[in-house]
């Protein structure tokens, strides 16, 4: 589908609002496992990163935003000396989750005034529209 | 009937259709399985219009979207149908416009008094 | 296209009205009027059945197009009706 027709900037602002949502829907799932725990050794709860991509076309007029890619935060887990957890390996450690609760709060913060940012956009773009359709009929 | 009319008379159909299917859609926000769908009529006019004709013989269509589906295979977006809900109600007020437009300036041509 | 208004050309002045400068060029008027209004139709049209179809249009277009039009041929209506009210005055002016 083009952006580029009547409604472009209803488009727009809605890629924009796809785009933080999921955004949104990552960082909840992100802090939901704020305090996931694995037996080291095995692959710990990583974070996952939202990278965006703008959608340019061949035009000067942009398209607005896209998911260009979904990765792991690459960071080591910590280890928590923990010997009465189940999950302790034979050393009495806990592997602990690869996520920055501060971090995820700070993007959780972003994600939610850049949505309410498109859909203020979305609804103005709406408006001025809802007007152009009475030109010149009174 | 002036081939203008029978265009925009399809294309108000249209997006009756697709209102429709947008209510339909969000009504199965939550159903399980559920497959969002999506009207496409400006494909049988367009060429309906370039053989010179004023609308297609055949309806819209109705076919399904290609939104990601969640962990119920439930495919319906809340902001796509919202955007697509915004941009058929303004369409339909221009087509509405726009056939009150055609049928004055025919009245008008023919010597009726508005 | 628009079928020509019907009288128009009646208002030029008949031979038998002495002194009267002949006004040929009101039916010259309505018609380029509506062969105005027909060129802006058209036009109208086009854009229309564009947007209809899903093309790139935008809706000012569309609806300056469309007012346009309607504005051209009720000024054509108008020049018509006063024609026939200034024609319909001067045939029954008593000498």
């Amino acid at each position: 589908m083009t952006v580029h027709g009547p409604f472009s900037s209803i488009d727009i602002s809605n890629t924009g609002l796809g785009y933080n949502k999921y955004w949104l829907d990552t960082i909840a799932h992100n802090i939901a496992n704020v305090n996931t725990q694995t037996t080291p050794g095995q692959a710990p709860f990583r974070a996952r990163i939202v990278e965006a991509m703008p959608l340019d076309t061949n035009t000067s007029l942009g398209g607005g935003i896209a998911v260009s890619d979904v990765v792991d935060q690459a960071d080591d887990p910590a280890m928590m000396f923990d010997p009465g957890n189940p999950l302790a390996d034979g050393t009495g450690y806990v592997q602990g989750p690869v996520v920055d609760l501060a971090e995820q709060m700070g993007n959780l913060i972003l994600a939610s005034r850049s949505y309410q940012a498109n859909m203020t956009v979305f609804k103005e773009a709406r408006d001025a529209l809802q007007v152009t359709t009475t030109l010149g009929r009174g | 009937m002036d081939p203008l009319l029978s265009t925009v008379e399809y294309a108000m159909g249209g997006l009756q259709l697709r209102l429709d299917t947008v209510a339909n859609n969000l009504a199965n926000l939550n159903t399980p399985g559920f497959v969002a769908q999506k009207v496409d009529f400006e494909t049988s006019l367009g060429i309906a219009l370039a053989s010179g004709r004023g609308a297609p013989g055949v309806g819209p269509a109705i076919v399904n979207s290609e939104d990601v589906p969640d962990d119920t295979g439930n495919t319906v977006n809340i902001e796509n149908e919202i955007t697509e809900m915004t941009k058929s109600s303004l369409e339909r007020q221009v087509m509405v416009s726009a056939f009150n437009y055609k049928t004055d300036l025919l009245k008008a041509a023919a010597g009726v008094s508005r | 296209m628009l079928p020509p208004i019907s009288g128009v050309s009646g208002i030029s002045a008949s031979p038998g009205v002495s002194g009267g400068a002949k006004p040929a060029g009101f039916g010259d008027a309505i018609t380029k009027g509506l062969d105005s209004v027909a060129n802006i139709e058209a036009k109208a049209d086009g854009l229309v059945s564009s947007m209809a179809a899903g093309k790139n249009v935008q809706i000012s277009d569309v609806m300056a197009a469309t007012s346009k039009a309607n504005l051209g041929m009720s000024i054509v209506n108008e020049i018509r009706t006063r024609g026939l009210e200034a024609y319909q005055s001067i045939i029954n002016t008593q000498v």
